[in-house]
């Protein structure tokens, strides 16, 4: 089973509902089984309200009720639109309407207590957290953006949370590194180029079975990041742990 | 024929894993189905004079047919223009049955050897590759900016300087190895010559959506991986699972590169 962890729609250039045939489509031509969807997280800019916020998730229960078999949907949740309002998002998300995760972006940095409650109701409901992060040489894209060292200070507040770190092109191996000890921190494949050894490094520092294949689709498409996959000196043992069992422990979904 | 014409060996300083010698890098090329690839020295890519980097990279590649020798030009240098800095490559076998007088291409990295485009020795190097008709292919970047070390940060070719000296030199073969799409369409938009490789392209089927965009756009798309920084199965998959048709990815895979090399 191969599920890619990290998608967006409706995004960019595909914005109508029927577009989601052409993300399936590219989907099936490398045989991947799931895409989790988070919507058009910067739809809005940074700092959603909890009704935008709301009209984003309802995008991707669209696609989740539309492909039930293809699709699972990660509630996106904007901290600094306060505790309630997340809380709200996520009962109405998870509890009501099946999606399996929350997806976290730039608005509020991972070493704000404001992500507590989220990690919080994340552990109630037994579910994992998509964080972006990066390292950006060029400097962060929002004045809150997470590093890999702020997921880290994240993932020693809540242990028993799986956080599923965005970004291995963006993290660099100082990143690597400085999630290496966090064990609930995996780490997923997208972000920047192709750039040879990166995922080498990350199977050799976080193991196997803390790596997990996300595109970031449509930024990013599945040639650029299976060609990682597919090229890099690892076993077939730890190449289906990151193509999909791996996601599949995350979010308790039925063995194949 | 499958060709890549953006490859390197060498030491990159920055990571070992990029760092390949020749045997290493036509071993995984010809495990990702390259037949043959355009393929330069990094360590070229950061002396002032290339020179001894090229002489190396020559002998280093006898016996590799898959690999063509392809110097670095520190247009900067003054002299670096003329035979002198074709010498070097002469009389090398370079993989095909004769020997080649001349190497398939020339590169330049201006943003690492710290030029213009504008500049009068580009112009005219620019000129002699035009009458030699050999074709010059500009680096516009290394890696992704955003990724590169803090202490050594280098700013990619402005795209406006490739479509000046397009323009400039209409009868000049310009191929731009490592543009993001942006760039790319730039290129490809404002410039009738200037031909793009796809290794920093990316996005849902990026070598489609191009095609699509503008089918004449399928003649100037080539394959490059920027091997060994890069991956090189992350190009091939672009073209190979790429919405267009057999002929198209047959011409991005290697047709538009061998006839822009005379092959």
């Amino acid at each position: 089973m191969i599920i890619d962890i990290h998608a967006h729609f409706p995004f960019g250039d595909y914005t109508r509902p029927e577009d989601l045939a052409v993300f399936l489509r590219r989907a099936g031509r490398f045989n991947v089984d799931r895409l989790c969807l988070s919507g058009n997280v910067v739809r809005y800019g940074f700092s959603p309200t909890a009704r935008q916020v709301r009209e984003i998730n309802r995008w991707t229960l669209q696609a989740m009720v539309r492909h039930p078999e293809k699709i699972i949907g990660l509630c996106f949740i904007n901290p600094a639109a306060g505790a309630d309002a997340a809380r709200r998002e996520a009962d109405w998300a998870i509890t009501r309407n099946g999606f399996r995760g929350i997806k976290l972006l730039v608005s509020v940095n991972c070493r704000d207590h404001r992500l507590d409650p989220i990690l919080t109701k994340a552990a109630e409901l037994g579910v994992p957290v998509l964080q972006h992060s990066s390292y950006n040489t060029l400097g962060p894209a929002s004045p809150n953006e997470s590093t890999p060292a702020d997921v880290a200070d994240l993932a020693g507040r809540f242990p028993s949370v799986p956080i599923i770190m965005a970004h291995l092109g963006h993290a660099r191996l100082q990143g690597l590194s400085e999630v290496a000890p966090h064990r609930n921190v995996l780490i997923d494949m997208s972000g920047s180029q192709p750039a040879r050894g990166l995922l080498e490094q990350a199977v050799r520092r976080l193991g196997a079975r803390r790596v997990v294949f996300g595109t970031d689709l449509p930024i990013r498409d599945y040639a650029s990041v299976l060609g990682r996959l597919y090229e890099a000196p690892l076993t077939d043992r730890q190449r289906r742990l990151i193509l999909g069992q791996n996601a599949a422990r995350l979010l308790r979904l039925a063995p194949p | 024929m499958i060709i890549d014409v953006n490859t390197a060996v060498g030491r990159w300083p920055f990571s070992e894993a990029q760092s390949l010698t020749p045997p290493q890098l036509s071993s995984l090329l010809a495990r990702a189905g390259v037949d043959l690839a355009l393929t330069s020295s990094l360590e070229a890519v950061f002396h002032e004079d290339p020179d001894e980097d090229n002489r190396r990279l020559f002998r280093q590649l006898r016996g590799y047919e898959r690999l063509f020798p392809v110097p670095i030009i520190n247009a900067r240098l003054a002299g670096a223009t003329g035979l002198g800095c074709l010498r070097p490559v002469q009389s090398l076998r370079i993989g095909l049955r004769r020997p080649r007088p001349m190497p398939p291409a020339v590169k330049i990295l201006p943003s690492y050897h710290s030029y213009s485009l504008a500049g009068a020795n580009v112009a005219a190097l620019a000129a002699e590759l035009a009458e030699r008709r050999l074709p010059l292919l500009v680096q516009m970047r290394m890696e992704d900016e955003r990724v590169q070390s803090p202490a050594f940060r280098v700013p990619p070719v402005p795209v406006d300087e490739v479509v000046a000296l397009a323009r400039r030199n209409p009868g000049l073969s310009i191929v731009a190895l490592g543009t993001y799409v942006a760039e790319a369409v730039t290129l490809l938009r404002q410039t009738p010559q200037v031909r793009v490789e796809v290794s920093f392209l990316d996005g849902l089927d990026v070598v489609g959506t191009l095609v699509r965009k503008n089918r004449a756009y399928a003649r100037r798309l080539l394959l490059g991986s920027h091997s060994p920084l890069f991956y090189a199965q992350s190009a091939v998959l672009k073209v190979q699972t790429a919405e267009i048709t057999a002929a198209v990815r047959q011409a991005i895979l290697g047709e538009n590169a061998r006839k822009m090399l005379g092959l």
